[in-house]
């Protein structure tokens, strides 16, 4: 009895257990196969489609919006605080950048400069890789030359603060700025020379360039216009006046357009719109505290240089209750604009006809840019006077147009190289007067300190 | 840490005055906010006011408490209040119960209220022997009134000498987005710009109304003896609806009014109300299939196995809208307004009009489970188990293997006192058990591919795309070990019963936060970078004990639940990702192979220095103020440890009389072995945000001073670092050990035995308090643990309820 009841008994009832198993399991099956496809969030993507990939590249608050380095302008000659000004920036990196302290980061483990600038190279280098693998040609394209655009305005823009000057003709081998190509965060960081740096963003703007439309949808977007004007910029800089010439020429072919002032008004608090006519791509700089209206005091030796009839001594600065203040900027404020825009590239092209000894066309180009800067009927064309070059007068001018975009700190250590036009800074704080001279280390800023401590790069001697 | 008196926070403006802290703020065109201290301050120094009058207002002003006003006009004695009412019936096939409840609570702030409706209706049926259906429908009504103001509403201009009502009891104006003399003042054609707190909690309304409905649907067939099949179907709806009316005469409007009237007294911004509503929709489905089966072969085996797959399904979606020039009589608002024109505004520079959007969500979670687990006894003292289980969700950004985690365990059971050897007069009950198993855990945080999130750009209106995550192709599972050995135990003929329960988790390839060096472009907190970065041994033991009084009379119960855990590191791969402040000051500090995960330390602290009441660093061996070098050379090893930062036992206390129908419980619960971080005197956060320290009264004032008081003076810069040597030091660690009186709970049960009237069976009422108090506290301070950094201590609340069931 107990024998039969063993041997039947599992038989009888696992018979609609095996059922409910089979049933069970062609429906979990059924249910898995993309069940837990669905995404969890509509707004999140893999980013692979050219749609994807775009919308990386509108990031404007990544790759447009104070994101260049003002290390260096924060450094330069055009502006002044009080003491008291000084003194109440509660963080020492402005204090210290202002004074081109030897250590200017103190306890700022990180530097918002450095940070911004390779966050760039980031998105570009994953729309790099992603461009690759799409099968549309074109779309791919164009979106690989709008990364290489992004990532050689960073490197640009970072050579300028944490790499030593290029030396036209000379040697170029020392540490400039580590050069990441590729989007993995996994690979190290490691110092490329000064040469190779340049010459990165050199061929990264040539190829930009052909692959880039004329002129772009918006103004955060790179065209070919932006990278010819960055292609002369950059060319400028490494003193080769031909090329910069002819990449300057390229630009204004595309877009040269400029504003009237007498149609700007003078009592707007901020007079410039964003994305105005003249501006070739919209980018902005870190905004340190060193750089608000109650604190930034333009220098009397530069304000002085703008002639009663120069609308942009109204159109630039206001008298903020005895601080002379800066308003001129292309953005919207308190932001400086430093991105390029068509004034930049006259003044490239009038600079490097002059240094090409073709005086009289680098004063027709600095003339035509003028006549729109003054009240109409008051502008007298320029000629040097006696002792002056064309040269003399177009920096001048250069120095007046471009003040605070970004670009002084560049002027300054490329100019520094020539005896005639080298300078040495200076600035009194609370009785102390502090000293930049020509030349000195310390127009290379030093290397932050997360950096150096978890990638164990070299740092910069000041 | 408590907060500043008035006059200590006037002596503290007044200092940072003389040392020309404000002075950039004097003629600030943007009017930035300046207290109303500062304003007399720059007044006197103007000579627009004489050096008494300043002296004699700043006096009255001395003399006010915010926090005492506020504790009569901002908040009261919160109240809830609840009713209950049940029916049950039943027949022989089916039975069904009806349960409703009422509750209404006044919030401590004031102007804050909510009441809460709901129905509960379940149904069973048996049509034959063998099958079962359940039906349940569960509905539930929340309406939150949210127009109250708190102190920590009050912003800015919440100093300790503000005032919320005038001399003559009317509201009085609170510094907001502008110095006092702008707002006050705004000039013609303009709205009055000040901003009054309680006029707000008057000129807002704004509701929050949740509706839940619940359907669950069961069936349970059990064709054959053993053999259990059950089908479960549940259905979730919720929906939230969040409306707020802006008033035209309230701060919000009129601010907006004011900072577009353009300079020929143009309105840009529309004059009317503000509308914004928010609607939320979640809905899931649950579906759940299981088969079991028992088997008894004679009385010494039994053996049972249970099968089952569940899937789930949570789709949650949100939108909205906001209307500017909302009139609510006629239902009219402005819609041709322009976003794009720059305006100028005021005080000065340009701006665009605020936008309209609402920010749109569709979230979707979508979850599998696959189980199967099986016994098997002998003799009914003999048990062997195991269990088998995989999860399965739809992580985003994930290789296809890495959506599910699997997990196991397998364990050994001992009923002893069935032994026949067992004889112990006293105890009733004694098993024994033990279980090893694996779990898997992994973490929405993680992806394997760059995730990127869209939005649209604010500058140039283009859609755009956020890197959200970088991707790592290395990730794994975490895996969870664990060892489990136990005793459930009973004695003294049900009067005593309880669990001990000793484990072991070994946490291997936990998942933690990288800190990406930011050449690689990854720098900001909200990319997440997940890395299996360490592993952890925890070891506990669990204690319940249960007690219960027999017979008749008053009649006692008590339950005692402890708690004894401690984890330490085993193995950390992430050395040196962070300077020293920066992982101090988030308490990020690499954990040291035998310490907690979680653990405090500070920075030693070498008082104060004789001449300047500065606090004194260690460089170079040589006690100094350079401060700078002093957090450069600060290595982890320089910090003093302390101890856990999570309690390493806690326990609770719940017990107390019953004597007829009236019964009272009270809870007691403590925590202890572990450290708190108490709040410093920060003299640039004091400038920057007003945030007020207590420890200030204590200051160092004159030489002499450092023997008595560890309170840095007033510094003549403002220097973060010298901040930080102190707020981060050893004295502000706290130990965290303390017994909190979490509730006491008094009810009387009515005995309406014989008196039944209107079918009511069961008629209950009962008080509850709640948070009543901490009753000891290890720290010298009286700072609640749980929450230093709190204006006000954690507050009781009490509430008074009624039950009545029905038959």
């Amino acid at each position: 009895m107990m024998k039969k009841n063993m041997i039947n008994y599992p038989n009888k009832t696992f018979r609609p257990l095996c059922f409910a198993l089979v049933i069970w399991c062609i429906c979990a099956i059924g249910c898995k196969q993309d069940f837990l496809d669905i995404k969890s969030d509509k707004k999140l993507v893999v980013p692979s489609t050219e749609k994807d990939l775009q919308a990386l590249m509108d990031n404007s608050s990544v790759l447009n919006i104070q994101c260049d380095p003002s290390l260096g302008e924060q450094g330069a000659d055009d502006f002044f605080l009080t003491d008291i000004r000084w003194e109440t920036m509660t963080r020492a990196i402005h204090r210290n950048a202002y004074i081109w302290a030897v250590d200017i980061f103190e306890t700022e483990d990180t530097s918002t400069d450095w940070n911004r600038g390779y966050q760039t190279v980031f998105y570009a280098n994953t729309v790099l890789d992603g461009a690759s693998k799409l099968k549309d040609q074109t779309a791919a394209g164009h979106l690989r030359g709008q990364a290489l655009f992004y990532r050689a305005w960073a490197f640009e823009n970072l050579l300028q603060v944490f790499a030593p000057p290029y030396i036209p003709g000379g040697d170029n081998g020392r540490l400039g700025i580590p050069l990441r190509l590729e989007a993995d965060i996994n690979l190290p960081s490691v110092r490329a020379t000064v040469g190779q740096g340049y010459r990165q963003v050199v061929d990264d703007l040539l190829e930009a360039a052909s692959l880039l439309p004329n002129l772009p949808l918006v103004k955060t977007r790179p065209s070919k216009v932006s990278a010819f004007a960055l292609l002369a910029r950059v060319s400028l800089l490494m003193g080769n006046y031909g090329q910069s010439l002819d990449y300057a020429g390229r630009s204004l072919e595309l877009q040269s357009s400029l504003m009237d002032y007498n149609s700007i008004s003078l009592t707007a608090a901020n007079p410039f719109k964003p994305m105005n006519d003249e501006v070739i791509y919209h980018s902005e700089m870190v905004h340190p505290t060193s750089f608000s209206n109650t604190r930034l005091n333009v220098v009397p030796e530069l304000y002085g240089a703008y002639a009663a009839d120069d609308l942009r001594r109204g159109l630039f600065f206001f008298n903020n209750s005895g601080t002379l203040a800066f308003k001129g900027s292309y953005s919207t404020l308190p932001f400086f604009f430093s991105g390029l825009a068509v004034d930049e590239v006259m003044l490239i092209r009038s600079e490097c006809l002059a240094r090409l000894n073709r005086g009289q066309e680098a004063l027709d180009v600095l003339n035509s840019l003028l006549v729109k800067r003054w009240k109409t009927g008051k502008f007298a064309p320029l000629a040097p006077g006696a002792g002056q070059s064309v040269l003399d007068l177009v920096l001048t001018e250069r120095r007046k147009e471009l003040v605070f975009r970004g670009l002084r700190w560049s002027d300054l250590r490329r100019l520094n190289m020539d005896p005639a036009y080298r300078k040495d800074l200076v600035r009194t704080v609370k009785g102390t007067v502090y000293r930049l001279p020509a030349g000195d280390p310390r127009y290379v800023l030093p290397l932050p300190f997360d950096v150096l401590r978890l990638t164990g790069m070299a740092n910069n001697p000041r | 840490m408590g907060v500043m008196g008035a006059a200590d926070f006037i002596t503290a403006e007044r200092a940072f005055f003389e040392r020309g802290f404000y002075n950039a703020l004097e003629n600030d065109l943007s009017k930035s906010v300046l207290s109303p201290v500062v304003e007399l301050l720059f007044d006197g120094k103007a000579g627009r006011l004489s050096p008494a009058v300043v002296e004699e207002e700043l006096a009255r002003l001395s003399s006010n408490d915010l926090r005492t006003e506020a504790s009569s006009v901002l908040y009261r004695l919160p109240v809830t209040a609840q009713y209950g009412l049940s029916l049950s019936g039943g027949a022989r096939h089916s039975s069904s119960i009806l349960n409703f409840g009422y509750n209404s609570a006044l919030s401590v702030v004031r102007g804050n209220s909510g009441s809460r409706f709901s129905l509960n209706a379940q149904h069973r049926y048996q049509p034959v022997e063998k099958l079962e259906l359940s039906v349940g429908v569960f509905y539930v009504r929340r309406l939150g009134l949210d127009n109250g103001v708190g102190i920590y509403d009050l912003g800015t201009g919440g100093y300790p000498y503000a005032r919320l009502l005038d001399a003559e009891g009317n509201p009085a104006p609170l510094v907001r987005d502008f110095r006092t003399s702008f707002a006050a003042a705004p000039g013609a054609g303009l709205l009055d710009w000040q901003f009054r707190p309680l006029q707000e909690r008057e000129l807002r309304d704004r509701s929050d109304i949740l509706q839940e409905l619940r359907g669950a649907f069961g069936l349970r067939y059990t064709p054959v003896g053993g053999l259990d099949l059950s089908l479960n179907y549940q259905y979730q709806g919720q929906w939230n609806d969040q409306e707020t009316l802006y008033d035209p005469q309230g701060y919000y409007v009129r601010n907006l009014v004011n900072r577009f009237t353009q300079a020929d007294g143009t309105r840009i911004f529309p004059m009317g109300a503000i509308l914004e509503a928010q609607m939320g929709r979640t809905v899931s489905h649950n579906l759940r299939g299981q088969a079991g089966y028992k088997w008894n072969a004679g009385k010494r085996h039994a053996f049972d196995v249970l099968v089952g797959a569940e899937a789930r399904e949570v789709v949650a979606e949100q939108g909205g809208y906001k209307l500017f020039g909302y009139d609510s009589q006629v239902l009219t608002f402005a819609d041709r307004l322009d976003f794009v024109t720059r305006y100028p505004t005021r005080p000065r520079l340009t701006a665009q009009l605020p936008t309209t959007n609402v920010a749109l969500a569709s979230l979707t979670d979508r979850f599998v489970s696959y189980y199967a687990s099986s016994s098997y006894s002998f003799l009914d003292r003999y048990t062997v188990s195991g269990s088998a289980r995989l999860d399965g969700s739809n992580l985003f950004g994930v290789k296809a293997n890495q959506k599910s985690v699997p997990l196991w365990s397998a364990g050994v059971a001992w009923n002893v006192e069935r032994e026949g050897f067992f004889r112990v007069d006293f105890i009733d009950r004694l098993k024994l058990r033990a279980s090893y198993g694996y779990n898997g855990n992994t973490n929405n945080g993680i992806t394997a591919f760059t995730t990127a999130r869209y939005s649209n750009d604010p500058l140039t209106g283009q859609r755009r795309a956020e890197i959200t995550s970088p991707g790592n192709p290395q990730l794994r599972w975490e895996k969870v070990q664990i060892v489990n050995l136990a005793t459930d135990f009973g004695m003294f003929e049900g009067r005593l019963g309880g669990t001990i329960e000793y484990y072991v988790k070994k946490g291997r390839d936990l998942l933690g936060r990288r800190t990406y060096e930011p050449t690689t472009g990854i720098f900001s907190p909200d990319i997440r970078t997940l890395v299996n970065y360490a592993a952890t041994r925890t070891r506990g033991l669990d204690l319940s004990l249960d007690y219960r009084s027999m017979g008749s009379g008053v009649k006692w119960s008590a339950s005692l639940l402890l708690s004894h855990a401690k984890d330490v590191v085993t193995d950390y791969q992430e050395q040196g990702s962070l300077s020293t402040i920066a992982l101090i000051s988030n308490s990020t500090v690499p954990p040291a192979p035998g310490r907690s995960l979680n653990s405090v330390y500070s920075l030693p602290w070498n008082g104060l220095d004789a001449a300047t009441g500065d606090p004194l660093v260690s460089v170079g061996g040589n006690l100094s103020k350079d401060y700078t070098s002093y957090f450069q050379q600060l290595k982890p090893e320089h910090l003093v440890y302390h101890g856990r930062g999570n309690p390493l036992l806690t326990g609770f206390l719940r017990g107390g009389p019953i004597y007829k129908g009236l019964s009272l419980s009270i809870t007691l619960s403590f925590k202890t072995g572990y450290y708190f971080r108490r709040q410093g005197m920060d003299y640039s956060v004091l400038f920057s945000s007003g945030a007020t320290n207590a420890d200030f009264g204590s200051r160092w004032k004159s030489p002499g001073d450092e023997l008595l008081t560890n309170v840095p003076s007033i510094p003549l810069a403002l220097n973060s670092n010298r901040d930080a040597v102190y707020t981060l030091s050893e004295l502000m660690v706290e130990r965290g050990d303390h017994v909190r009186f979490q509730d006491a709970n008094l009810s009387y049960r009515f005995n309406l035995r014989g008196k039944q009237r209107f079918g009511i069976a069961g008629l209950e009422v009962y008080g509850q308090g709640n948070n009543l108090g901490i009753l000891y506290w290890a720290n010298r301070l009286g700072l609640d643990p749980d929450t230093p950094l709190a204006i006000y201590p954690l507050s009781a609340s009490f509430t008074l309820g009624l039950r009545a069931t029905l038959n």
